[in-house]
């Protein structure tokens, strides 16, 4: 486990002391702020919760985003430069080299996430909304950057380069938004586990109502899960290929 | 441990190809073609390649050099888990029904679950291993030797990869049916349950429910998406969204005074649920609002029922003694029963003689058979002769 905090404190100090990783922090910032204020609170007469449902549905798509931005470099930018080799010299295992840094990339999109909470608190200055409801938002974000996160990863493992990883982890990502449009076109049980796979559409909707499904987190869980594991997979299959 | 270079060249990955096209045949014939003879035909032809190239590589394993047997063994092994789960997938299929006439289903249905929910698990294990050892193999195919290792780190990979995907969907699957989830919204509006949705499917007289709210009334939104939910189930359920202030007149035929009403009314029956209109007020009544309609249509819905008791020997009295008197009383049996829409509620007494009381909707009476006034009560009169009918069996 040292290993991992090791590695993970160390790309997270490398989030801080490059440009990228403020850029994408300003963005997102800069990005949710105009959004919440043109669509969630430039409207007139609209409950309070659904402008918070609204702020979650903006910055779920700015959170994506910024999670591929922040994982693309993960592993392939090791690879560009030369220095993973170092790193799987070292007396790491795989597993504690793609958690380390998974673990790096999640602590800066929670950071970017939660720093944003000042948007939904100015809510309350005219309307009520329940803290449970902003727990569920949040959980939801966290989450589905998560898994956004940890797809990345499983790209940057599996390019050689950084925008190569960015292409890769985009193409998942929107193969798991969209997959759900196939259930038009598929019979069961097909359709079920196409639309059990949709990413945001049937497993994100009801953290934006601030409802906090298990089987949606076990969801979110799972398929980071298994994204991590295909990317351990894949450094480790540098042995046998 | 190494093997020649002569020996290495042995390796047959176009049987893998085969396998792999074969079963994609099988789900072109099932899932895509679906039915019909060229469903079944696709079917065969993917089902006879995945089995010929299994006894075919097993064939070749037996024959493989010594250093590579290990490696032709994994392959055996995982062809046997993905011919296993064809097989387990054709008798879970149609192929029984029209070959035998029935079906694994009507014969032993726990087996029949037990082989549904195996198979793609076997196929999972039988078939991504099967392209990790081939990518394995690959890498070594202008090596002069086999590297063992290679081989067997790569059919781990692959074995792991498939018990996490099996482990993942496993855990996704029992995560959408628990159906655990908890509402941190700041409405929680209740949806029609089960039971309420239940009810107004079998409505076979009109329901009319009418809302009263403002239109811009935070409570009657949650009111509106609630009814919204209802409206369709039923052709008997008809659903009227109204302001007070605009609608009056339908206001006082229905006897609602002012906004903040839900009034449901089938026949001559009416009832109605009050919601604050200040949103902080309401939330805990919208939360029940589902349990509020459910007893009312559970109410209103019935049929009129006729209930007998026997008061006994003073058992149970019409309203407590005294402060210490914790009895249920038949005040309070009559009002739930009044509640569950009983029309006629007939007790007898053994010292007072006959007791008949007549609830309605909105009344009650009280006749004794000394009293010298009851026989001028016609309903009382009926509900005497009710008596009279099955008096014995109360009294028995």
């Amino acid at each position: 486990m040292s290993n991992v905090l090791t590695i993970a404190g160390r790309d997270l100090g490398a989030y801080f002391r490059t440009l990228s990783g403020y850029v994408i922090f300003a963005l997102v910032l800069m990005i949710d702020g105009l959004l919440f204020n043109a669509f969630a609170l430039g409207e007139p007469d609209r409950r309070s919760s659904e402008v918070l449902a609204k702020f979650f549905y903006f910055s779920s798509g700015t959170t994506m985003i910024a999670s591929i931005m922040l994982s693309m470099r993960l592993l392939a930018e090791e690879k560009q430069t030369g220095t993973l080799v170092l790193l799987t010299s070292s007396p790491l295992r795989d597993r504690d080299i793609i958690l380390g840094k998974y673990l790096s990339g999640f602590a800066f999109m929670s950071l970017m996430t939660l720093s944003t909470v000042y948007m939904p608190l100015l809510i309350l200055v005219h309307g009520k909304i329940s803290w449970g409801h902003l727990f569920s938002g949040y959980l939801g974000l966290l989450l589905l950057g998560g898994t956004t996160l940890a797809i990345g990863t499983l790209g940057s493992a599996l390019a050689r380069t950084q925008v190569l990883a960015a292409i890769i982890s985009g193409v998942m990502v929107v193969l798991l938004l969209t997959c759900w449009l196939l259930t038009r076109v598929t019979d069961y049980p097909i359709n079920e586990i196409v639309l059990e796979l949709a990413l945001y559409q049937r497993h994100f909707t009801s953290f934006t109502l601030g409802i906090v499904r298990v089987g949606d987190v076990l969801y979110y869980g799972m398929v980071s899960y298994v994204a991590l594991f295909l990317a351990i997979r894949s450094l480790e299959a540098r042995r046998w290929q | 441990m190494a093997i020649t270079s002569t020996e290495a060249k042995q390796h047959r990955a176009d049987l893998s190809i085969v396998y792999g096209t074969g079963m994609f045949l099988v789900f072109v014939g099932q899932r895509i073609v679906s039915s019909g003879k060229l469903a079944w035909a696709l079917t065969a032809l993917g089902c006879l390649g995945v089995f010929s190239v299994t006894v075919l590589r097993w064939l070749l394993a037996r024959k493989a050099p010594k250093g590579d047997r290990t490696g032709q063994r994994a392959l055996v092994m995982l062809y046997g888990f993905g011919s296993a789960s064809l097989l387990a997938y054709l008798l879970t299929s149609d192929l029984l029904l029209l070959t035998i006439g029935t079906s694994l289903d009507r014969h032993a249905p726990a087996v029949n679950s037990a082989i549904r929910t195996s198979w793609p698990a076997l196929w999972v294990v039988g078939t991504l291993p099967v392209a990790s050892v081939e990518l394995a193999y690959r890498s070594m195919r202008r090596a002069p030797v086999f590297d063992q290792g290679r081989l067997i780190t790569s059919l781990m990979s692959g074995l792991g990869v498939a018990f996490a995907l099996i482990f993942a969907s496993a855990s996704v699957y029992a995560g959408r049916i628990s159906e655990l989830s908890f509402d941190l919204s700041y409405f929680r509006t209740a949806k029609p349950g089960e039971s309420t949705s239940k009810i107004v499917k079998s409505l076979n007289q009109p329901l009319t429910i009418t809302t009263f709210f403002p239109p811009t009334s935070e409570v009657g939104q949650e009111v509106a998406s609630y009814m919204g939910a209802l409206q369709g189930t039923s052709p008997f359920l008809k659903i009227e969204q109204l302001d007070h202030g605009l609608d009056p007149g339908r206001g006082r035929e229905l006897g609602v005074t002012g906004n903040g009403v839900i009034a449901l009314t089938r026949g001559t029956l009416r009832r109605q649920v009050a919601l604050p209109l200040e949103p902080e007020r309401a939330r805990v009544e919208l939360r029940k609002l589902d349990d509020s309609v459910n007893s009312i249509l559970l109410n209103i819905t019935r049929p009129a029922r006729r209930i007998y008791f026997t008061k006994g020997h003073g058992e149970r009295v019409f309203k407590p003694i005294d402060d210490t008197d914790r009895r249920s009383t038949i005040s309070y049996i009559k009002q739930r029963l009044t509640d569950q829409s009983a029309s006629f509620l007939l007790t007898v007494s053994n010292r007072w003689g006959w007791q008949i009381h007549h609830v309605g909707s909105q009344c009650a009476y009280a006749v004794s058979r000394r009293h010298s006034a009851w026989p001028r009560h016609h309903q009382s009169c009926g509900a005497l002769l009710d008596v009279g009918r099955y008096g014995r069996r109360v009294c028995g």
